[in-house]
C-alpha cells in the first residue's frame, strides 16, 4: 500500500501490535521499523480518512489521491523524526488529512508525488468502505428497500428533508412536531433497518441489535 | 465526549447531513479515527444520502483527473447577464436587495485553469449588501456549493445559487460572508458528493468606500 523504501527491519523480525498497551504506539514502531505490519496503518485508518475527505466535498478520485498523500507524509515523518506522541497516531493522521484537504481546495498541491503503484483492488476488505464493497446499483436498491420499509410516511419525510433537501433538523422537528428524542429515534430506526438490509447483502453495516423497534412515537 | 454520547445523539447522521458545528465536527472526526462502529454509521448514512430516491446520485460526473491544472481567471468584469431576479434555489436564499439596487454588485468569474494563486478579490462598496457572481461552464447535472477555508459548507441562508439556461450559474452571497475571508466555490452532484473545485473568492472594501464608511 505504502510507498518509499523502508529501512531494514530491526533485529527480532516482525514486531507485534500487542507489544505495548497502545495499538497506535505499536503501529508507529512498526512503521519506523519498516515491517509488514505497517499495512495495518492503511487497514485501520483508510475508511475514516476517506470519510473526512468526502465530508469536505472532495470527489472520490481525488480523495483516493489525498489518502495516499496522507499516509505517505505520515510514514515519512515517522521514519525521519518519529512522532512526539506515538499513541496519538490517529490524531496526527487526522490533522495531516485536514491540511491536505485545505491545500487541495486552494489548489496548492503539486501534481506529482511518489504515488503508490499498488491498486485499490489489493486492499483487504476491512479497509474498504460500504460503497466500495457493494456496487452502486445494489446500494441504490438497498436504499430504495429501506425507504419502502419505513413504517410511517413521516419517517420517509424526515430522511428526505434531512438528506435530500438538507433542511436543518430544528426546522424538520418543528414542522413535524417531533421532540429531539423522537427525531433521533426516527434516525435510529432507519439506521438499524439499513444495517439489516446491508447484512442481507453480505455487508456488515453496523452492530446487530435484533428486532428493529417499530413502535409508533 | 465519549462514544455513548455520539451514539445517543445520532452524531453520525448529523455529520453526514452537515449538521454539526465546528467544535463538534472536529471532536467527532477525531473520535471517528478510532471508532469502527461510527465509521459503519457514517458510511451507511452517506450511502443513504447519496442513493436516496429522487436524488441526483445517478448523474454521471464528467471525468476530471485529480489535480488537473485550473485557474480562476483574475479578470472580473461587471456583467448584465442576469435574468429574472426570482428562482433562486437551495441554501435558503439570501434575503437582500434586488439586482437593480446600488447595494448589489455583480461579477463575472470565468473559470479556466487551476493554480495555487491567492483568492480572487472582489471589490465591494461600503453599502454593498449582496454580491452576485456569474460562473459559466458548469457541467450539466452539477450544482455549485460554497465552502469555507476548512472545506466546511457555508451556513444555510447566507448564499443562494441559480442555474441559467446558458449553462452558467449565478451565486448570490451576503457580502459580509466575503469580506476578509476566503470562500471556495465547487461543484457537486446535488447530494454533496463528487464535483471539482472552481476557485476561491474573497471580498475587499474599495478604498474610497472604506473612507466613506468612516
Amino acid at each position: 500500500m505504502i510507498t518509499s523504501e523502508p529501512p531494514p527491519p530491526p533485529e527480532g523480525g516482525e514486531m507485534s501490535l500487542k507489544r505495548d498497551d497502545s495499538p497506535d504506539g505499536s503501529l508507529v514502531a512498526a512503521i519506523a521499523g519498516g515491517t509488514r505490519l505497517q499495512d495495518e496503518l492503511y487497514v485501520r485508518y483508510r475508511r475514516p480518512l476517506l470519510q473526512i475527505f468526502l465530508h469536505r466535498r472532495i470527489a472520490r478520485d481525488a480523495a483516493e489521491d489525498l489518502l495516499q498523500r496522507t499516509f505517505l507524509q505520515v510514514i515519512k515523518k515517522i521514519r525521519a523524526d518519529g512522532l512526539e506522541d506515538p499513541t496519538n497516531l490517529g490524531g496526527y493522521l487526522y490533522r495531516t488529512a485536514c491540511k491536505l484537504a485545505i491545500a487541495y481546495w486552494r489548489g496548492e498541491l503539486s501534481r506529482e508525488y511518489d504515488r503508490d503503484q499498488e491498486s485499490l483492488s489489493n486492499l483487504r476488505d476491512e479497509a474498504l468502505s460500504v460503497e466500495e464493497r457493494l456496487d452502486h446499483e445494489k446500494l441504490a436498491k438497498c436504499v430504495r428497500t429501506l425507504m419502502g420499509q419505513l413504517p410511517q410516511q413521516r419517517d420517509r419525510e424526515v430522511l428526505e428533508r434531512f438528506y435530500l433537501r438538507e433542511e436543518p433538523r430544528t426546522a424538520i422537528r418543528e414542522s413535524l412536531q417531533l421532540t429531539e428524542l423522537q427525531f433521533n429515534q426516527v434516525l435510529w430506526r432507519a439506521r438499524q433497518r439499513f444495517g439489516d438490509i446491508l447484512r442481507r447483502h453480505g455487508v456488515a453495516g453496523g452492530e446487530r441489535t435484533g428486532t428493529v423497534q417499530t413502535t409508533e412515537i | 465526549m465519549d462514544h455513548e454520547f455520539f451514539k445517543a445523539q445520532q452524531t453520525a447522521a448529523l455529520y453526514v447531513a452537515n449538521g454539526l458545528g465546528e467544535g463538534a465536527l472536529e471532536e467527532f472526526e477525531l473520535h471517528l479515527m478510532g471508532c469502527g462502529r461510527c465509521i459503519d454509521d457514517v458510511e451507511s448514512w452517506r450511502a443513504i444520502k447519496q442513493n436516496m430516491p429522487g436524488g441526483r446520485a445517478s448523474v454521471r460526473l464528467r471525468h476530471v483527473a485529480p489535480f488537473m491544472d485550473w485557474r480562476m481567471a483574475a479578470s472580473l468584469v461587471g456583467v448584465g447577464v442576469l435574468g429574472a431576479a426570482g428562482g433562486w434555489v437551495g441554501h435558503e436564499a439570501t434575503v437582500g436587495p434586488d439586482v437593480y439596487s446600488a447595494q448589489t454588485v455583480v461579477f463575472n468569474l470565468p473559470a479556466t485553469t487551476r493554480s495555487g494563486d491567492e483568492c480572487t478579490v472582489l471589490r465591494l462598496g461600503a453599502d454593498t449588501r449582496v454580491a452576485v457572481l456569474r460562473v459559466p461552464g458548469v457541467p450539466a447535472g452539477l450544482v455549485i456549493a460554497a465552502v469555507d477555508g476548512e472545506g466546511h459548507p457555508l451556513p444555510a441562508g447566507r448564499y443562494a445559487t441559480r442555474a441559467q439556461p446558458d449553462g452558467s450559474y449565478l451565486v448570490r452571497m451576503d457580502s459580509q460572508l466575503l469580506v476578509g475571508r476566503s470562500v471556495y466555490l465547487q461543484t457537486h452532484r446535488g447530494d454533496g458528493a463528487g464535483g471539482e473545485p472552481l476557485g476561491c473568492v474573497t471580498g475587499e472594501l474599495a478604498s474610497g468606500s472604506q473612507e466613506a464608511a468612516r
